[in-house]
Parts: structure tokens; C-alpha cells; sequence
């Protein structure tokens, strides 16, 4: 009889005890998300204040896997697949970099843009699907296209590009290295939530007021690019658009760096170790080829 | 009875509640906050840390007589009189015009870079009310003692930078300074006789005669790599390791990357970071890459600090108080910033850990008077880059071109120009030779 009493009586403290202690982890949880709203919020209010444009930007960022990998060989496959190709004169080094120079140029018009290209060469291409399209550059007369994993671009890799060279409105050919045997680490990590990428921008005095975030994606990429033959790390990675022109990256890990990328250098970089010569200074360009007098003679007739 | 086993259970049930609560209570941690996490990780390379004062050491200490210039033979000696200097209180710093001052009996400190003046306060003991009134700026390389043998007496410190363009001038409180100085200038027997070097940007004094050492058969240990890697990536389990072209060994991660030598005797960490901030001044440099290698127990042998310039801080290793001057890979740790950011990180990765005293041969170096005679008569090196002369050993491998375990330290004159050390003991033979039938000629005469 008395047992049963001191038990009511236990169960009645252990009751008030469980319902304070849940209280408790139930404000800590709240306090941690509040933490962080907080940190946004205020971002937000900043850069509202600067009246820059964020209606544009992702809500939230979910945690995201860093990826690695290496260059990787083109295989017996791909070279037969190659030869397959009617009209194209493929030539590769190192077994992981392809120059393929096509016969017959295939001519673009000006505002083609991304899959217009594409839809004119993907016959010619191998794994034309698993790159994106970057953009144009006019200055050293090439069309940018980067490696995706998972439909997130892979950005500024030399190991994997398809870069294809323009004469006089022209494709003439192109080089293309891949990224293979791509792991994903096994732990997610937390990312930068967009509005404090938008922030590290403002922070840093590369936006100003009155400027409007035009586009923002994730995407990945490696400031050590090092040796063809290394294993590169890739982190998640921020693109940003402001105005729709300028574009910045910004790394996604929660130090949130800005990144110096400058498309000029990276384009005369991988066009050195294509070992390809800018199509402007034509009459190298063939030197560095193998002698091969057809093919070779194509930029000249055509000038 | 069905009632009482009902209440025993739902006791049950909410104590096992609480206590779950309780763990859970504790355990939490927000998901972003996981700076914590690499506690414990290994970061130790197994040497020492060290503090400015460990680092900042003279190359040189003079004793400027009427007659001459002295220093000690020994460098232990002159490391034990430093440590005294080191206690010296000095106040009433102030800018004066620039030169050295001449015809003075004098002791002269000479660093081996120039340091700013910040420096002072963490190397000598300052007076607390200059230290709230804050030092002058400036740079400094030369800290002369000027003596007064009538009054007995200090008249006055001075810190001369490189050029001698730069001076401060200051006091000095302590009682026993004059009479320590004093006594080193009149006792001579552990001394020998300096021979001034001078150029537009530098002011060297070494050693007037031969000078006789031993070389040293030495063993090293490697430094280990898995602790320097934990405490140089910011998330070590990112880190992928792969094989260059160059059989080098590379560790990267997206923004850094650290290459080992094919023989693993040193590396070199560059991290490809974009940060922009403010600009490290020297003092900033000195205690920031002081701080970065002491971070890991880096300081696996002595080193002394040697370079400031470009935002790059060089420690040269010291064995038995003389410099180790080259290879630089296996001699020197540097550390580089951009902005504030670190950049590079160069160091050896030996440590020398036996020394066989019994292999010690005596090794006979020329005369401080016949290498300036050389120096003036090489065409190969200009005479207004000469940053500064000294004795210093060379790590000659017991089995070249392989891994090595055991090394001589074999002595050296070195010749630092355009940032470099240059063994110019192959430029001493060369010239003997000319040099010996050119006297001939001179003596027929």
C-alpha cells in the first residue's frame, strides 16, 4: 500500500522533472536556429540598406558533399568511338588531353548561345552531355564548356574542359580533358547560405549599392590544379551574376572566400598546355600540330 | 495489482525518459558549430616553441677599440653575454640624424636583418613608461653602446638600420652595463681581431684572421608529416595525397597544397587563398610566423630569425651558434603572407638528432682580410649587392643523390647578395691560385 503511494508520488516528480527537461532542449534547439537566423537576418538588413537587389538568390543552401578526382584517360572506347567520326582528325597527348581539328569547319552564328552550339557539334564530341556550356570568349576566339558532376558545374578545371576553337565564325576543332573517377565524400558539410555569399561580396567592396543579384548557383571548384596526374579536391562553390554581367565566385565552405578567377589567364593557360596557339597568331598554330598538311592547311584557306 | 504494475511501468518509462532527456540535453550541439571538432588530433612535429627572444639573436657583437675591433672567438660566450644585455632596462627613446658614429669606444650588436623598432620591447627589458608612450618608429639592424671611459659611464644606445639612415638613440638603466661592456673591451684573450666590410648598404665586420673549426658527421631523424599536415589543412579527412610527374609528393585539399620533396627532406605548403585585409608589418610578420610554427612544435633544431622582406620571414638553422647556409631546403624555414593571410610555408623536414664527435676534423678557413681582398677583385659579384659575409656550414649528404640519414656540416665563408648565400670557398681556391702568381709577379717586381 505505502509502495504504491511513494510510487504516484515518483511518478508525479519523474513527470515534472521530463517536462522541464524537454523545455530545456526544446529552447536550445530553438536558440541555435535563432543563432543563425540571426547572422542572415542581419546580412539581409545590410544589404538591404545598400538597396542590393536580393530577390533573386536561393532561400536556403541544404549541406552539399565535397567531390575529388583526377584527370582521366581516354580509353580504347573513346578512340574507337572517334575514329567512328566521319570527318574529324583526332590527335591526343598524354593519353588524357584530345585535340580533334575538324575537317570541314562548322560555321556558328553570333548570338548562338550554349545548346545551339552544341546541337552543331555533339556528334563530333564524346560525353557531350557531361559538360556545360560557359560562354565565349572574343578575345582568344574560343567557346568555354565545363565539366558538370551532378549538374553542378565543375568551374575552371584545365582537367575538365572542352574547349572549342573559332575562326572567322568557325569551329575549327576542339581540346577536351575530362575529370574521372569523381568521389563524393561520404559527409555532407554545411554550406554558406547564399545571403552570406551575397554579404562576403558586399563585405569585401566587389557589389555596391544598387546592384542586383541577376543569378546564383552552386557549383564546384579547386584553386589547386596542380599536376595532371594529382587527385583535386573540389569545393562547393558560388557563382554569382551581378547585373547580369559581372560574376564572382565565392567558396560555399563557411569561411566564404572570394575568388580571384580571371577567364583570360585560365584560357592562354590551357591553350599553352594544349600545347594550341591562339587561332589569332594562325600561322603557329599549325606548328605545334604533327605535320599533317590537310588538316593544317585549313585555317589558311579559309582566310 | 494490475494497477500497480501499470504505475511501475510508466515509472519505468519516465525515468528512462528523463535520462534520455538528460544525454540528450548535454549532447547537443548546434550542427554548425563544429569548430571543436579536431581537438585531439595530433598536431605536434616534436620540436620545441619558441618566443622572440629565442629567435632574435646577433650574428655579431664588436668591440670597438682605438685599435681595433674585437669579437668573441666563442659563439656561446657572445650568446651568454646577449642573454645579460637582455636585462639592461633602456627608456628615453628618441629619433636622431642619421650616421654611424666613429672614433668611439663602442659595442656594437649587429642583427643579422634589419628588425623594427617594435621589436625592442619583446627582446630587451623597456622601461613600463616607454612602452605606454609607445616606441619610435624605424628599423633597426646595428645597436651600438657608446662608452664613456672618463665618466665611466653609457652615454647613450643607438639603433642604426641597415643603410645608417635610420637611428634612434636611447638611455640605459643598470648598474653593472658599463662595467660588463668595459671589461670585454679590455679583455682580449677570448676575442679575436674584426676586419670591417663596408658598402652603400651594409656594415660587416668578420673575423681579421684564418679561423679554425671542426666540421661535424651528423645524423637526422625525419620530421613527421601526419601531425604537420593536421595542423596545416583545415580539414585533414578532405586531404587527398598523390604522386607528381616530378615524384614529388603532393597533399591537397581545394585551396592549399603541400609538396614533399622526392627525398623527403623538406617541404613546401602554398595555399591559394584570395584574402583581402590589411597588411602585415614587420612586427605583424615576426609574431604571426612565429605563432604558425610554434602551432605545430615546428621549431625541430635551433633557428634564428635572418629575413624580413617581402612579407617573407626566414629562420635559418643554427648548429653550435653558426648559421647553416645552404642548402636552403634542408637550412631554412620561411613563412610568407599575403595580406594576412599565410601563403607559404617552406621548411626542412630533418632534424638533427646524433653528433659524432669522434669524426671532427679541424678545418682551417681563410682570413676574413683575404676574402674582402677577393670579394673586391671578383667581377662575378657586384660589391653593391653584398648584403653580408659570414662563416656558416654546409649540409653535404653521406651518399648523394639518395635518402639521407647521416650529413657533415662541413664550414664555409658565404657571401649573401641579391637575398641569396653563395658558398664562395671554390672563388677563395680559384683565386689562391691566380692570386699566388700575381704576387710572384708583384715580387720580382
Amino acid at each position: 500500500m505505502q509502495w504504491g503511494q511513494i510510487k504516484t508520488l515518483f511518478i508525479l516528480c519523474f513527470l515534472i522533472l521530463d517536462l522541464f527537461l524537454l523545455q530545456q532542449f526544446l529552447t536550445k534547439t530553438d536558440d541555435a536556429e535563432l543563432e543563425q537566423l540571426d547572422e542572415n537576418t542581419s546580412a539581409a538588413e545590410q544589404l538591404n540598406l545598400e538597396n542590393i537587389d536580393t530577390s533573386d538568390i536561393p532561400e536556403e543552401q541544404p549541406p552539399m558533399a565535397f567531390i575529388n578526382g583526377r584527370r582521366a584517360d581516354f580509353s580504347e572506347e573513346d578512340l574507337n568511338a572517334l575514329d567512328a567520326m566521319e570527318g574529324i582528325d583526332p590527335s591526343l597527348y598524354n593519353k588524357n588531353s584530345l585535340y580533334v581539328k575538324f575537317e570541314e569547319p562548322i560555321p556558328v552564328e553570333a548570338e548562338d548561345e550554349g545548346e545551339e552550339i552544341m546541337d552543331k557539334v555533339e556528334d563530333f564530341v564524346l560525353y557531350d552531355d557531361q559538360y556545360s556550356y560557359w560562354g565565349k570568349n572574343d578575345e582568344h576566339q574560343v567557346i568555354l564548356f565545363f565539366q558538370k558532376n551532378n549538374n553542378s558545374t565543375i568551374y575552371f578545371n584545365e582537367s575538365g574542359l572542352l574547349m572549342f576553337l573559332v575562326e572567322e565564325g568557325e569551329i575549327t576543332g576542339y581540346y577536351q580533358t575530362r575529370l574521372g573517377d569523381i568521389e563524393k565524400e561520404s559527409e555532407k558539410s554545411e554550406l554558406l547560405q547564399p545571403i552570406q555569399a551575397v554579404y562576403q561580396l558586399y563585405d569585401n567592396g566587389e557589389i555596391t549599392s544598387e546592384d542586383k543579384i541577376t543569378d546564383m548557383v552552386v557549383g564546384y571548384h579547386s584553386q589547386i590544379q596542380g599536376d595532371s596526374n594529382g587527385i583535386q579536391v573540389f569545393a562547393p562553390t558560388w557563382k554569382i551574376t551581378v547585373n547580369n554581367k559581372d560574376i564572382h565566385f565565392v567558396t560555399a565552405t563557411t569561411e566564404g572566400r572570394i575568388l580571384e578567377v580571371n577567364e583570360n589567364e585560365f584560357i592562354t593557360k590551357a591553350l599553352e598546355t594544349a600545347g594550341i596557339v591562339s587561332p589569332q597568331d594562325d600561322n603557329q598554330a599549325e606548328s605545334v600540330q604533327e605535320p599533317d598538311s590537310e588538316s593544317a592547311q585549313e585555317p589558311d584557306n579559309n582566310e | 495489482m494490475n494497477f500497480e504494475t501499470l504505475k511501475s511501468i510508466i515509472l519505468f518509462i519516465l525515468i528512462m525518459l528523463s535520462l534520455f532527456l538528460t544525454v540528450a540535453l548535454w549532447n547537443y550541439q548546434p550542427s554548425h558549430d563544429r569548430v571543436e571538432d579536431d581537438l585531439g588530433v595530433n598536431t605536434d612535429v616534436g620540436g620545441l616553441e619558441q618566443k622572440m627572444t629565442d629567435v632574435v639573436q646577433p650574428s655579431n657583437i664588436v668591440f670597438h677599440n682605438i685599435g681595433g675591433d674585437y669579437g668573441f672567438k666563442d659563439p656561446k660566450d657572445e650568446a651568454l653575454f646577449y642573454q645579460k644585455m637582455q636585462n639592461w632596462t633602456l627608456y628615453n627613446f628618441q629619433p636622431v640624424e642619421s650616421g654611424f658614429p666613429e672614433g668611439q669606444v663602442m659595442s656594437e650588436v649587429v642583427f643579422p636583418t634589419g628588425l623594427p623598432i617594435s621589436t625592442l620591447s619583446s627582446i630587451f627589458t623597456v622601461s613600463e613608461e616607454e612602452q605606454e608612450i609607445g616606441l619610435p618608429a624605424g628599423n633597426f639592424k646595428h645597436m651600438l653602446f657608446v662608452l664613456d671611459e672618463s665618466t665611466e659611464s653609457i652615454t647613450e644606445v643607438r639603433f642604426i638600420s641597415r643603410d645608417g639612415e635610420n637611428v634612434v638613440r636611447a638611455q640605459i638603466q643598470a648598474t653593472d652595463a658599463f662595467a660588463d661592456l668595459i671589461s670585454h673591451h679590455r679583455s682580449l684573450e677570448n676575442k679575436q681581431e674584426l676586419i670591417k666590410y663596408e658598402n652603400k648598404n651594409t656594415r660587416i665586420f668578420i673575423p681579421k684572421n684564418e679561423v679554425t673549426m671542426t666540421d661535424h658527421y651528423i645524423s637526422v631523424d625525419p620530421v613527421k608529416v601526419e601531425p604537420l599536415t593536421n595542423a596545416l589543412f583545415d580539414d585533414v579527412s578532405r586531404v587527398k595525397k598523390s604522386k607528381r610527374s616530378d615524384d614529388t609528393t603532393s597533399f591537397s585539399d581545394y585551396d592549399s597544397e603541400m609538396r614533399i620533396a622526392e627525398d623527403g627532406n623538406s617541404m613546401k605548403l602554398e595555399k591559394a587563398l584570395f584574402g583581402k585585409g590589411a597588411i602585415l608589418d614587420d612586427y605583424e610578420l615576426i609574431t604571426e610566423s612565429l605563432a604558425m610554427v610554434n602551432n605545430h612544435k615546428g621549431w625541430t633544431d635551433k633557428y634564428h630569425l635572418f629575413d624580413v622582406t617581402d612579407y617573407q620571414v626566414s629562420y635559418r638553422m643554427i648548429y653550435d651558434g653558426i648559421p647553416v647556409l645552404s642548402p636552403s631546403r634542408l637550412s631554412e624555414i620561411t613563412v610568407q603572407y599575403r595580406q594576412e593571410e599565410l601563403y607559404r610555408y617552406k621548411r626542412p623536414l630533418i632534424d638533427i638528432v646524433d653528433v659524432y664527435a669522434d669524426e671532427e676534423r679541424e678545418i682551417v678557413l681563410e682570413s676574413g682580410e683575404r676574402v674582402i681582398d677577393v670579394l673586391e677583385n671578383t667581377t662575378s659579384i657586384n660589391q653593391n649587392t653584398i648584403q653580408d659575409i659570414s662563416i656558416g656550414y654546409r649540409f653535404i649528404p653521406s651518399n648523394p643523390g639518395k635518402q639521407n640519414v647521416f650529413y657533415t656540416l662541413m664550414p664555409a665563408w658565404y657571401v649573401k647578395h641579391n637575398g641569396k648565400w653563395e658558398n664562395i670557398n671554390e672563388k677563395l681556391d680559384a683565386v689562391q691560385l691566380s692570386k699566388g702568381a700575381d704576387q710572384d709577379a708583384m715580387g720580382s717586381n
